[in-house]
């Protein structure tokens, strides 16, 4: 009986990004060449352009829908003449677009595919999610003066973070605690955003953006880019000695509107696509050893310790005060930074992810004091849209499971 | 598309553009009047949940069906979940809570706050917006009101 | 036929501001304890209305795709160009043929709303006929005019049948006087001599309405329980109750203008809702408005049905309040939005 997975098909074999920041200096190009070209660099035995035969490229540009098409990286990259997807999925572009090219590699269509997200999000007077007051209707996606149902994200999200205090008593003080942990990887990090540690009084007393959310809650608006190349497993030693493997991927939707939506504890579209890449990978929420998760507000990253199965439910403030998402506790957590240190450009940001699981599953994480010790099998989520509205997860290892 | 994106874009939040729509004189605002002005709903026939704001060729996004009753949900409800947010667009005076509130007819609406200041954010004692608490949906304007108000319901605390 | 009140509802907003405190801003005194209403800055004339409107249904308890025709009287319109009568339809369930009127640019447009509906009733064109009269009045920040330039509104559902409250008569009188005005370029309303006003203006003409209506009714001074009056000025009524050979009691019940301040052409309707809050069957209500150079008296008697349909809705508007200071009075009254510049 054939197994519905693409489990151990699929190989990394290089990953490259740049600092994350404001990048006012770079254009969209400059970093997505940037990227493309550590990636490149970043493969150990070297790998010739020419080999790509395919490209997958993360852009969500909300608003403009300037980068939209493959001509873009066709141009930019001087790829032309190879098939070039665009894809969007709000915040979970960048995984999705990952998942998709392991599907086509998987299916045995192209040897060796390139993974490339970009974001720039400063050229535009608020950072791009300013200017798209988000649908929290499904009919009405305009800003919030002409639409009733119009939230900003913090909204949407802070939506799940107060009735999670009401309902399992967490405070403020617990997701506080999440973003200094993302601060203390983040300030190690040369490749973040944010570079210095913040105390939990910095995070109460700070303004509040969205009640339970105050500044320091909430990620920044970032440019930035990332690139990673997958392959066959088969000829994955061609190109380097260590590859990582790719065990596992789901993907969920749930409806837009947020009055259509059933429990505020818990964010389902991550529990769903958790079921199914763990049931693709082989393997539970105990055998992950750190994890990269999308913590674009302090509360949904609290929320995750729970859908995705490293607590139980409603003892993420629990796990939270026994520090077990540090390296050394249970599940070591967003090492890198997490989006709410190391940045969130949007589509940038879910294949950024796989390059950090790239460099900690071959031990080599850049920036001291943090390298999670023998780590074997990570897992990298994103969340989409003004509230949770999809998840996309995929769990990548160090060996063939 | 390319007609929409000129009135919800614009080079910073400046008040001429965006106050001198009549909003209502636009499809989807239009279309929106039956849900927004006089909240009906959608009940599906066959799971009984109520699918909000309605739509022609609506199908249930609990059930999948595709039969409905029009019902006027209920004005009075509860709060589910809520954040106060502090920012606010020009001419909206904050700071405000937005809620999701199950109605006492088993529909699920969300809507901005009105008549109560959360300036004390959070379920301290005192503050005006607490989970769980009863609350009626009432019509007033949406956004700025000057120069062209737009219409649709908010939630208040309710009224003994 | 009879025609007459089949229900009624109110709508007062939540804040309120005392009157001391807004003088206390300008360096002045007002020693009396009058307050009046602050709309909240998400309000406006046809919000207040639609509440008012469901209330007055509700009361009522009549089918709302009955409603023949919806009378909006108003002088704050937030359209100079779209109905907001059409804009109200949209709010409550009413058929597509149903006729909508704005009467607009005058504080009487309430009562002669009441006048025009009750035609159209008589003649047999609608069963049922939706009044409703709102404002927000904003009055130039430091002028006398802001003292009592307050918002409110109230509906009445008009027909033939299951009436609570009967309109025995209507008495018109109108002249060329104008006191008070508002044109398309200026923002704030103005007013001239203030004696002048008064005994020309309000005196005169509601003195005269009422004369003309209890000699077209054959009734006296004591045959009506109470007297609710437009309340522009709150001195005004007590001057016109002794020229009309009222007393006090009559017309205290009704100076509502106390805890809302001058609600423009609601003003009238809300102080006859205070009174019908009360009234037992058969206690006549005199009801008198006043604008510029014109008033509408009525004589309202309420029937056996009122007792079944008590309703306490002006208490109940009333007693939730809370009290906000100038600058939170100013800004929810987008004054600073209606300056130039």
């Amino acid at each position: 009986m054939s197994e519905r997975t693409i489990r151990n098909k699929v190989a990394v074999v290089g990953a490259g990004t740049i600092p994350f920041g404001e990048l006012y200096d770079k254009s969209f190009e400059d970093m997505m060449s940037e990227a493309y070209l550590n990636c490149l660099e970043s493969v150990d035995k070297g790998i010739d352009p020419k080999e790509i035969e395919a490209c997958w490229y993360a852009n969500a540009d909300i608003v403009w829908q300037r980068h939209s098409t493959g001509a873009k990286v066709a141009e930019t990259l001087g790829l032309t003449g190879i098939p070039i997807t665009r894809v969007e999925n709000a915040c979970a572009t960048g995984s999705d677009a990952f998942r998709n090219a392991c599907f086509a590699v998987a299916a045995g269509l192209y040897d060796v595919a390139l993974v490339v997200g970009c974001e720039k999000m400063l050229d535009t007077p608020g950072g791009l999610i300013g200017m798209a007051d988000l649908p929290a209707s499904i009919e009405y996606p305009q800003p919030r003066f002409f639409n009733m149902f119009a939230v900003t994200m913090p909204s949407a999200f802070g939506l799940y973070g107060t009735r999670h205090m009401h309902v399992y008593g967490t405070e403020r003080k617990h997701f506080a605690m999440v973003s200094v942990k993302s601060h203390h990887y983040g300030a190690k990090n040369p490749y973040s955003h944010f570079r210095r540690e913040i105390t939990v009084d910095d995070v109460l007393n700070a303004p509040i953006i969205s009640w339970p959310l105050g500044l320091y809650d909430c990620c920044p608006i970032t440019d930035g880019a990332a690139a990673v190349i997958v392959c066959k497993s088969d000829i994955a030693k061609k190109y380097t000695d260590s590859p990582v493997y790719v065990l596992g991927s789901g993907l969920a939707s749930q409806p837009v509107s947020l009055n259509q939506r059933r429990d505020f504890t818990i964010m389902e579209p991550a529990v769903w696509a958790a079921r199914q890449a763990y049931k693709m990978a082989g393997v539970g929420p105990e055998d992950i050893d750190f994890a990269e998760l999308h913590d674009c507000f302090s509360c949904t990253e609290l929320i995750q310790y729970e859908d995705l199965g490293f607590c139980k439910k409603g003892e993420a403030k629990t796990f939270v005060e026994n520090q077990e998402m540090y390296i050394g506790g249970k599940t070591p957590c967003n090492i890198s930074g997490g989006l709410k240190s190391h940045g969130h450009p949007i589509a940038a940001t879910g294949v950024a992810q796989i390059v950090e699981l790239f460099w900690q599953l071959r031990n080599e994480a850049p920036g001291k004091g943090r390298q999670v010790p023998n780590a074997e099998i990570g897992l990298q989520q994103n969340i989409g849209g003004a509230g949770p509205q999809v998840s996309c997860i995929n769990i990548l290892a160090n060996k063939k499971m | 598309m390319l007609t929409i994106i000129p009135i919800c874009v614009s080079i910073g939040y400046s008040k001429s553009y965006r106050g001198d729509c009549m909003a209502t004189a636009f499809p989807p605002y239009w279309r929106s009047i039956p849900g927004m002005h006089r909240l009906i709903g959608q009940k599906c026939k066959k799971c009984g949940k109520v699918n909000f704001p309605p739509r022609k060729n609506m199908i249930c996004t609990y059930c999948g069906a595709t039969e409905f009753d029009e019902v006027h949900i209920s004005r009075k409800g509860k709060i589910v979940t809520y954040v106060v947010a502090s920012r606010m667009p020009p001419g909206v005076i904050g700071p405000e809570a937005f809620a999701i509130i199950d109605t006492d007819d088993g529909a699920r609406v969300s809507a901005w706050s009105t008549d109560c200041f959360p300036k004390d954010y959070g379920a301290k004692e005192g503050s005006p917006i607490k989970c769980d608490m009863p609350v009626e949906l009432v019509i007033r304007v949406i956004g700025n009101p000057t120069p062209i108000p737009f219409y649709g319901f908010k939630f208040r605390p309710i009224m003994e | 036929m009879t025609i007459g009140i089949v229900g009624y509802g109110v709508y007062i907003p939540w804040c309120r501001i005392k009157l001391s405190d807004l003088a206390e801003a300008w360096g002045e005194k007002f020693p009396f304890p009058v307050e009046k209403t602050v709309p909240f800055w998400d309000e406006d004339s046809i919000t207040m209305a639609a509440e008012a409107t469901q209330n007055a249904i509700n009361h009522a308890g009549i089918d709302e795709t009955e409603i023949g025709a919806i009378y909006f009287g108003t002088t704050t319109n937030p359209f100079l160009e779209i109905q907001g009568s059409s804009i109200l339809k949209t709010m409550i369930e009413v058929k597509t043929d149903t006729l909508t009127v704005d009467l607009t640019d005058s504080a009487r447009s309430s009562t002669l709303s009441m006048i025009a509906c009750m035609d159209a009733i008589r003649s047999g064109s609608i069963k049922y006929g939706l009044v409703v009269g709102s404002d927000m009045l904003v009055g130039k920040p430091g002028s006398d005019l802001e003292y009592l330039a307050s918002s409110g509104a109230c509906a009445l559902v008009m027909g033939r049948e299951n009436l609570i409250a009967e309109v025995e008569g209507v008495a018109s009188y109108g002249t060329e006087f104008s006191g008070r005005w508002r044109s398309e370029t200026q923002t704030f309303p103005r007013m001239t001599m203030e004696r002048f006003v008064r005994e020309q203006g309000y005196i005169h003409h509601v003195v005269t309405a009422g004369t003309k209506l209890m000699e077209k009714l054959g009734k006296k001074p004591d045959d009506f329980k109470y007297a609710v009056f437009s309340q522009p000025d709150l001195t005004y009524p007590t001057l016109v109750a002794r020229r009309l050979g009222l007393t006090v009691d009559q017309i205290n019940p009704g100076m509502i203008g106390m805890s809302v301040g001058y609600t423009g052409s609601s003003s009238v309707l809300l102080a006859l809702a205070t009174v019908l809050d009360k009234a037992k069957p058969r206690e006549r209500i005199m009801m008198i408005s006043y604008d510029n150079g014109g008033s509408d008296a009525f004589s309202i008697l309420p029937t056996e049905n009122i007792e079944a349909k008590r309703q306490n809705i002006v208490e109940k508007y009333l007693k939730r309040k809370t009290y906000v200071d100038y600058n939170t009075y100013l800004r929810f009254n987008r004054v600073f939005e209606k300056l130039p510049g």
